[in-house]
This record gives structure tokens, C-alpha cells and sequence, in this order.
């Protein structure tokens, strides 16, 4: 059953479309199923669940993607799954009660007893005194079933346990075990008041048992957790029978750490060394049959004597160890587990059949630093372990045992192959057992300190651990690419908007991404060590790269642009590819920052300059108003200092400077600072310099622009019009119908303006000009004189010595 | 002497493959045979049974939901049943039993080529099988060779040849489909449940009053 959420409360369940346990709701409406299903592992990832869980639980509003909820739709068109929905809630579902919580479990090989169409022998349970409570009697006509209902025997007891057997009726004997099932998840209540219905089942195929809780309170679940069974057993034992069922034994809490798997070896079972010959193995099977089940004890027996399963127990135990150190360290694993650690001058196999016990042990306390240590320890020994050894140890031992050697070293490097497979797994389930973030910080470090960094090759079984880690991780780690990617995409977005806009999604991808990769960090280490490209690492941090140029190119945000490259920097350095590309963007960037500071340093240079016009990079401000300095179209520049004087004696000064821009649609702004002063006035006069500054400040900023005026004019219709003249370019100046070639005109540069005269200038033609019968043909140069300048040597080849 | 005749080693062997290929189709084929290979007791409860192609009191559609179950003879009929089904698009089916709701038994299916999922409902208590095929099926024109499981596949269908080998001690493994018409999928790992299957999956063995293993 898929792990799935109660759409309802947000509890835990199984099964996407099934009752909740914990508040009863059953999904009803088409809207209801369609959400069940995106709401289990069928549609979403693991921690998206624990997100749509912690939702419901806090009553906040759940955000189901639409994408998912149409693949649930989808799914939901099925007529068959549309029919089952129909007719599948139980009646007290549709009474609006929970169900009672049911699970079942099938008896193995018990089929022998059901083919004949009815039952061969009686089944039953065993209870109190080892008797016999027959419940199917022998000859039921198949298909038959009973219900017995079970209650506990202490307060607040979780768990029942039912041994199901064949038996004689008559005689309330036991006959053989057909299998002990644990019932678990009863909820605690009070001696006797769980009320647990158990329904045994046979039919043609076998025997099941069906449990469910009456009060439907229980999360049930049913495990055979016999070792053996349907293995037949001879008993003498008749004792008498109860018609009512009393109560299973009640099984008590043990600790989790009392036996290890090495406790459970055959040799450990029945106490046995590894150097006991056959007859002493049988009988010791026999003496602890009194005190052990039968079944397992001669499992245990067989397992030691049977020379095709015997190797693989010697090789799970302590093949070199002598019988009593041996025994030492059983009992060192009960008591400090860890401090077999410091166990030295132990064969390798032994030494790691030890620690693989002690592993056992570790728990969510145990300290990160240390577990990655510990895991080292055991990789790098069994990276030291050596088939011809073990088979040297184990034929030792066999010398005395009186076991037929191990001729072949190819027996040994198969079993210690599987050996290492167990090695891995009891590292795997300890790490298991770890909180999630501890989990990823021990993988972490112990691929970083057996890989120095990703430097070096790891031993294998590190190599295989995190092969397990990257299986495990797949479904978090594409989920978290996922919802990064959907971040990177929500940025470009939100670009146009601005740069306040990005930074929200930038600091989300920063978070998500860093958070990514402390899972993925063990597997990136790896990868590296292993000279492999961890593909989603990889495809990872082209997105976000990609995102950084984007932003930069196409939006100029330079700042979230170097926050991501910074980002790919100290998050994907294991990766060669990206580390180098984005330490080159990141050069690039600085170059870009530090032109751009140098920048920033000069504009505040020259606002502080221009800070009584306002300036800003775009802006001016005279007499309360701001205007754009984009919006100049034309600069004209006036200045003088009128001496004045009386009987030859200098009375004072009169300093101009007017400053007007033509601004678009025809405005004119005059910045005019005129001010009569009997003595020099300083402050005056740095006024006035102050408008000169700002006016060679506007020249330079609105140069191309201004010059574009004229250009447009010249390329539209073949001259430019300036102060009453046409200018032809290479050709003439046309003043009032009059041309002026250039080539046979001399143009005369005086203050404010530029006179023309043909270069066969006359007598007459000064007479004229002295006697002001006509004006003067000449044009001023204070409107846009720099431009002007430009494109008199531009366009007419006309320059004048120092302009 | 014919190429087979020499191929297997003269008249005797020759004979002994006749006799094997005659018994494979009285497997797949022969009712009464395959109701001979259920025990007595159970023969005598299913002789007893009605004979009809459907249940004339079922409802909803016919082998799709417990209460309109396809009757078929015997375990052996029901793997003779199933194994006779293609769908209209030819393709047959791979099967195995999830369990049972009383006594019907529910088996899942797909497709050959992993393409379409089923959930069938079979009752076994009968004493010949339909002649009826749940919609969308017909039955096939090639010989029904065995190709499904009436016990539960722990990783169905990519457990198919491990089960099939899992055969030979019953007798029915000749009876099986060759390996070959379906290891290209199973090696492409080529079959994925879809949603409303898995949705449907979980409805049912939340239903199953008996189940094997799972």
C-alpha cells in the first residue's frame, strides 16, 4: 500500500483512496478522490507529503499543483476504479462511522492441509500451558471460517501474540506449529477492554487469518515472526483444553539492543564452538531444545552439521577466535557494545563480524563524528580482508572440529562476498535508524574523510553505500530540483519587474538550493573521487548558472546575478565543469562590480560638484523644478564681465553667464545669474563659474544626442540648418540666397561667431559691410558650439587652431 | 527417419514428445482433464456446482467486479481461462492471483507488451469455464499456453520466469508460455502500473479476505 495523507486531518495512511484511521474520513466526492490521490506517494514525493501534512495539521490551506490533480483526474475516468469507488466503502464507513481497522496475513505452506477440500487436521492456537484450542475442526468443508475474539492480559499492552497450530482436539495436544504472528499497534487501554477480533480462515489455497479491531481505535498490523514453521512436532504433552479462548501470552517490551545477529548464530544458539565435532553440535541441540523451540534448535543444528550451510555460518561467526574469547566478546557486545572498538589483534573477518554486531547498536544519540569514523574503520577492514586467510582460519578450526576442510578459496570469496552485502546492509539500517539531518551528516563525512575531499578513491564499501544513499535520496533530491527549477522560473519572471521582485525568489533559490545540497553533497564527493559526473548535481547547477547570466545580460541585476555565481561557487566545487565556468563568471562579474564602483564613485564625485543643480544621473533641478537632461535639445552659453568705470577709475564689474537649454517640446529653460556689484563679488563670480562647470558638465553628456539633430537633418534632406544658414556638406553655406563655397570662402572665427566672406572679398564689399547696408553674413556659435564646431570640420573641413 | 526423429535420437524419443506435446494441450484445453487434477473432494463440490458461462444472478460487468465473476473449472481452469484471453488489439496476457473476497479470487493482469492493466474476478467453483470474455477481450487463436500464476507474484510480472521455473515440481511448467515472448519486456523493465491501477490495487487488497505473502 502506498504511504499516503488523510486529505481531512493529515494524518498518516496507507492507501490513497482508503479511510483514515486517525479521524475516519473516507474520500467520497470526485474532488475528494482526486485529491487522496495527488495527497499519496503515487503522485508526490516523500518530504511534499510531510509538507501537505504539516499543512492540514495546522489548518492551513493546502496547495495541491494543478498538474497533479490532473493526473488524479485522469486516473479517475477509469470505469473500473469509478465502480470500485462506488461500492467499495464498507457500511460503516457510509454510516458515517470509521471502519474497523483489518489486516490479514496468509499462513505459509498450509495449503498440504486444504488441498483435499477440507480441513486434514484441526487448527487452532496454542495458549496458556502449551494446550490446544481447536478452532477449525478436522474435516471442515473448505471454505470454512471462525472468529475468535482476543483481549489483553495488562494494562496498556500493544501487541498480542498468537501461536497457530495443528493439534489434537480430543486430547488438547499440540502437534505441530503451523506459525507465531504478532499482532502490533493495539491502542493502550486498560487490561481487557481492547477488544481484537481474529477471523481464521481456510480455503483452497491455505489457511489466513484476518484481524481487525472492534473499537476500531488500533493501527493494526500482523507479522508472522516465527522462525520455522509448518515444521511438524512431536509433543507428549496433553494437558486440558479451554472451549473459550483465553488470552494469548501477553509479550513483554525487550530491549532493542539485547541480541545481535551474532547472538543469533547457530553457534550462539546452542552454545556451541566453532570447534565442537558433530556429535557434540547434536547434542547440544537436544539440551537446548528443552529451553528453546524445538524447530529452531534444530534448524540451529542442522545449519552447524550440514556441510553446504555450515561455511556460511563459520564465515557470519569468529573463524581464528578462540571458543572462550569468543564468548568475551558476546558478552562485551551486551554490555558496551562500543567498546569492542578498541578490540585489537582480532583475525579480520572476526574483527569485522564484531564491529558489524556493535553496529547494531547505534542509535539517533550516537554522535555523527564518530559513526563516520566508525564506518570507516569497517570499510577500510574490509577492504584488508582476505579470502585466503579466512580459509586458513575456518580449515584451523575444522582441524579440530573434524568438519571436511574447505578445499576451494573460490567457496570463501563467494561467502565473503555475501558477507560484505551484510556488512552493508547492518551499516545501512543503522543509518537508518538516524534523524534524517544526522543521516545526510554522517554520509557527508564519511565520504569526505575517505575520499579526502573527493580527492581519492573510497574503499568499496563506501562506494556502495552511497550507491544505496543515492537510491534513497533520488525521490527527495529530484523533488527539491523541482521546486528549484519552478524558483528559477518564478525569477525570470518576475526579471521585468525589477530587481526587489528577483531577490525574493533569489534568496528562496539560495535556501532550496543549499538545502539540496546537503543531501546531495555525500554523492557529489563520490562522484568526484570516482572521476563521474553526478548527473543532477550537474543539470542543477547549469539552471541556476543559466539564471545568473540571464539576469545579468538580459536585466543588468549584477548583484543577484553574483549572489547565484557565488552560490554555484560554494555549492557544485565538485563539480570540474561548473567550477570552472562559474569561477570564470565570477572574475567577470568582479571586473563588472569594480568598473561599475569606480563608476559610482566618479558620478557622486561630480553630483557633489553640481549639488546646487540637483544633479542626478539622469536628472537637474534649478528653482525648485526637476528637469531630464535627456530632455535637451539645444545649449546656448553666454558670458561676460562689464568693466565700468568713472573718470578712469574702475567702479565695479558686471559679471553675466546666461545658460539656456531648449528642452523637447519647445520650453526654454534660462539659468541666468546677473547680478550688478560696486566691488568684485567672489561668491558671484563662483556662481557664475559653477554655471560654466554645469554647462561644460551638459555639454559632454548631451553631445551625441544634440549631434544627432543635425545628423538626422544632413541623411532627411542633404544639409543642416543652423542660425539662419544652410550648410551643405563639402559644398557651400547658403546665408540669405547668398552661397558661400567652401572652397573659395574664408570663414573668420571671432567671439560668439563666425563670419563668412568670399575669398574675393573687395573694397566694395567692405564698404558695404562697414556702412551695415546688409547684414553681415555670419552665424553665431554660442547655440550648441560644440556640436557646431564638430560638424563644421566634419562635414566642411573647416577648423580653427585652438578649437 | 524425419528431422526430428533424428534430432531426438530415433522413434522412442519422438513418441515420448508426442506424448509430452499431447499432454501440454490437455492441459490447456481438456476440461475434464483438468478437473481429474483437482482433488476429489473439491472435484465433487465443483461438479455439483451450476454450469453456465455467467452467473445469471451477477451484477456489473462481467469479470471486472466480484458480484459478476468469470466461473471457470478448477484452479487449472482458471489458468487455462486467463491464458486463452487476448485483447481485441491481440495482445495477451500475463496474470497473477492476489487473493480472494470469499470465494471469488481476484487476479491482476497486463498485457504482454506492459501497456494495459486489468483486475479480473474468477470463481472456481464451477465445473466448465465461460465461453464469455470480460469486455474488451476475445480469446486467442494461438494455443493458451499457460502464462500466469493462480498464487500471488511478489514482483509481478518481473518475477514470471523465476515462478515458471518455480513450476516444474507441479507437472505445469511444459504448459507455459515460452520465456522469450515475454523477457525483452521484463529485461526493459517495460511494465509500470498507472495510476488508476494502483489506485485500483490498493481498493481491492483492502477488501481481500484472504491473501498470500504480500
Amino acid at each position: 500500500m502506498a504511504k499516503a495523507i488523510c486529505f481531512k486531518c493529515g494524518a498518516d495512511k496507507s492507501g490513497a483512496l482508503l479511510a483514515c484511521r486517525g479521524c475516519g474520513a473516507t474520500p467520497r466526492s470526485n474532488s475528494e478522490f482526486a485529491v487522496s490521490l495527488s495527497l499519496s506517494e503515487h503522485l508526490s514525493s516523500p518530504d511534499t507529503l510531510a509538507r501537505y501534512s504539516n499543512d492540514l495539521r495546522n489548518g492551513r490551506q493546502l496547495s495541491v499543483p494543478r498538474e497533479t490533480l490532473l493526473q488524479a483526474l485522469e486516473a479517475l475516468k477509469d470505469p473500473q476504479l469509478l465502480s470500485m469507488l462506488g461500492a467499495e466503502q464498507p457500511a460503516a464507513s457510509k454510516l458515517g462511522k470509521p471502519a474497523a481497522p483489518s489486516v490479514s496475513i496468509a499462513v505459509r505452506d498450509s495449503a498440504v492441509l486444504t488441498q483435499t477440500g477440507a480441513l486434514l487436521e484441526s487448527v487452532g492456537i496454542e495458549t496458556l500451558g502449551n494446550s490446544f484450542t481447536g478452532l477449525l475442526p478436522k474435516g471442515s468443508k473448505l471454505p470454512c471460517t471462525v472468529a475468535q475474539v482476543f483481549s489483553t492480559a495488562e494494562d496498556g499492552q500493544d501487541q498480542l501474540k498468537i501461536h497457530l497450530c495443528v493439534g489434537d482436539e480430543a486430547h488438547r495436544r499440540v502437534s505441530y506449529s503451523l506459525g507465531k504472528f504478532q499482532i502490533s499497534g493495539i491502542s493502550p487501554m486498560p487490561k481487557g477492554k481492547p477488544s481484537i477480533a481474529v477471523q481464521f480462515t481456510a480455503d483452497l489455497n491455505g489457511i489466513s487469518l484476518k484481524v481487525s479491531d472492534n473499537h476500531a481505535t488500533s493501527i493494526l498490523a500482523i507479522a508472522d515472526i516465527s522462525p520455522v514453521t509448518s515444521t511438524r512436532q512431536s509433543t507428549d504433552e496433553r494437558v486440558g483444553v479451554s472451549r473459550t479462548a483465553p488470552p494469548p501470552i501477553p509479550s513483554k517490551p525487550v530491549a532493542r539492543f539485547s541480541r545481535t545477529a551474532l547472538h543469533q548464530s547457530p553457534f550462539a544458539l546452542l552454545g556451541a564452538t566453532i570447534r565442537d565435532d558433530r556429535r557434540r553440535i547434536v547434542e547440544l541441540a537436544e539440551e537446548k531444545s528443552l529451553e528453546l523451540d524445538h524447530d529452531v534448535c534444530q534448524k540451529a543444528r542442522s545449519d552447524l552439521t550440514n556441510p553446504r550451510t555450515r561455511l556460511n555460518v563459520e564465515i557470519s561467526w569468529l573463524p581464528g577466535v578462540s571458543p572462550r574469547k569468543a564468548m568475551q566478546l558476546l558478552d562485551g557486545l551486551l554490555h558496551d557494545p562500543m567498546a569492542i572498538r578498541g578490540e585489537s589483534g582480532l583475525p579480520t573477518l572476526a574483527h569485522l563480524n564484531v564491529l558489524a554486531a556493535a553496529f547494531e547498536s547505534v542509535d539517533g544519540d550516537h554522535d555523527a563524528d564518530d559513526l563516520a569514523e566508525f564506518i570507516q574503520e569497517m570499510a577500510y577492514l574490509v577492504e584488508d580482508l582476505s579470502p585466503d586467510d579466512v580459509l586458513s582460519d575456518i580449515n584451523a578450526d575444522r582441524s579440530v572440529s573434524g568438519f571436511p576442510e574447505v578445499k576451494s578459496v573460490d567457496q570463501i570469496e563467494a561467502e565473503l562476498n555475501e558477507r560484505k552485502r551484510c556488512y552493508r546492509n547492518t551499516i545501512k539500517e543503522a543509518l537508518d535508524r538516524l534523524p534524517s539531518a544526522k543521516l545526510v551528516q554522517v554520509m557527508t563525512e564519511t565520504v569526505d574523510g575517505s575520499t579526502i575531499g573527493g580527492e581519492d578513491h573510497a574503499p568499496g564499501l563506501i562506494d556502495d553505500l552511497v550507491d544505496s544513499y543515492e537510491v534513497e535520496t533520488q525521490g527527495p533530491l529530484q523533488s527539491g530540483a523541482e521546486n528549484i527549477r519552478k524558483l528559477i522560473q518564478a525569477a525570470r519572471h518576475a526579471a521585468p519587474s525589477g530587481d526587489m521582485a528577483v531577490r525574493t525568489y533569489v534568496d528562496k533559490i539560495l535556501a532550496a538550493a543549499r538545502s539540496w545540497d546537503r543531501i546531495a553533497q555525500p554523492i557529489q564527493l563520490s562522484a568526484k573521487a570516482r572521476g563521474i559526473e553526478h548527473e543532477a548535481s550537474s543539470s542543477l547547477g547549469w539552471a541556476i548558472r543559466s539564471l545568473a547570466i540571464d539576469l545579468f545580460n538580459t536585466h543588468d541585476m549584477l548583484d543577484q546575478s553574483q549572489r547565484l555565481t557565488s552560490l554555484l561557487k560554494e555549492l557544485f566545487s565538485e563539480i570540474p565543469e561548473i567550477s570552472e565556468r562559474v569561477d570564470q563568471d565570477a572574475d567577470a562579474l568582479d571586473e563588472i562590480a569594480t568598473d561599475r564602483s569606480q563608476r559610482a564613485e566618479r558620478l557622486n564625485a561630480i553630483f557633489e560638484k553640481f549639488k546646487d543643480f540637483g544633479l542626478t544621473e539622469t536628472t537637474f533641478a534649478w528653482k525648485n523644478r526637476t528637469y531630464s537632461i535627456d530632455s535637451i535639445c539645444h545649449i546656448t552659453f553666454f558670458r561676460s564681465v562689464t568693466t565700468h568705470k568713472t573718470n578712469f577709475v574702475e567702479t565695479g564689474k558686471t559679471e553675466k553667464a546666461i545658460l539656456t537649454l531648449a528642452l523637447d517640446g519647445g520650453q526654454n529653460l534660462n539659468m541666468s545669474i546677473d547680478e550688478q556689484g560696486m566691488f568684485w563679488n567672489k561668491d558671484l563670480s563662483k556662481q557664475i563659474q559653477s554655471l560654466a562647470e554645469f554647462y561644460g558638465f551638459l555639454l559632454h553628456v548631451t553631445f551625441d544626442r544634440r549631434l544627432q539633430f543635425y545628423e538626422d537633418q544632413i541623411e532627411e534632406r542633404g544639409y543642416w540648418v543652423y542660425d539662419e544658414c544652410y550648410f551643405y556638406p563639402g559644398q557651400k553655406v547658403v546665408f540669405r540666397g547668398k552661397e558661400f563655397p567652401v572652397r573659395d570662402s574664408s570663414f573668420l572665427r571671432s567671439y560668439g561667431c563666425i563670419e563668412m566672406r568670399k575669398k574675393d572679398f573687395g573694397v566694395l564689399d567692405k564698404l558695404k559691410r562697414e556702412v551695415s547696408l546688409t547684414k553681415v553674413p555670419q552665424f553665431s556659435t554660442l547655440t550648441d558650439t560644440d556640436v557646431i564646431f564638430h560638424l563644421l570640420k566634419e562635414h566642411m573641413g573647416l577648423s580653427w587652431g585652438n578649437s | 527417419m524425419g528431422f526430428l526423429s533424428s534430432l531426438f535420437g530415433g522413434n522412442k524419443e519422438e513418441k515420448a514428445l508426442q506424448e509430452a506435446l499431447r499432454q501440454v494441450h490437455r492441459l490447456i484445453d481438456d476440461e475434464k482433464y483438468q478437473l481429474e487434477l483437482v482433488h476429489p473432494a473439491i472435484r465433487e463440490q465443483i461438479e455439483s456446482a451450476p454450469a453456465y458461462d455467467k452467473d445469471p444472478k451477477g451484477t456489473g460487468p462481467f469479470g471486472f467486479t466480484e458480484n459478476n465473476p468469470v466461473p471457470v473449472n478448477g484452479p487449472i481452469g482458471q489458468l487455462a481461462y486467463f491464458s486463452k484471453l487476448e485483447r481485441l488489439s491481440g495482445q495477451r496476457i500475463l496474470f497473477h492471483r492476489l487473493g480472494a473476497m470469499d470465494t471469488v479470487d481476484v487476479f491482476e493482469a497486463v498485457t504482454f507488451d506492459g501497456s494495459e492493466w486489468f483486475i479480473l474476478f474468477a470463481d472456481l467453483y464451477h465445473p466448465r469455464r465461460s465461453r464469455l470474455t470480460p469486455e474488451g477481450f476475445r480469446f486467442t487463436g494461438e494455443v493458451g499456453q499457460f502464462s500466469g500464476f493462480t498464487n500471488f507474484c511478489g514482483d509481478f510480472p518481473y518475477d514470471f520466469i523465476e515462478k515458471k521455473a518455480a513450476m516444474r515440481d507441479s507437472g505445469l511448467s511444459m504448459a507455459y508460455i515460452a520465456i522469450s515472448k515475454v523477457a525483452d519486456q521484463i529485461q526493459k523493465r517495460a511494465f509500470a502500473r498507472p495510476l488508476a491501477h494502483k489506485a485500483k490495487l490498493e481498493l481491492v487488497k483492502s477488501r481481500l479476505s484472504s491473501f498470500q505473502g504480500q
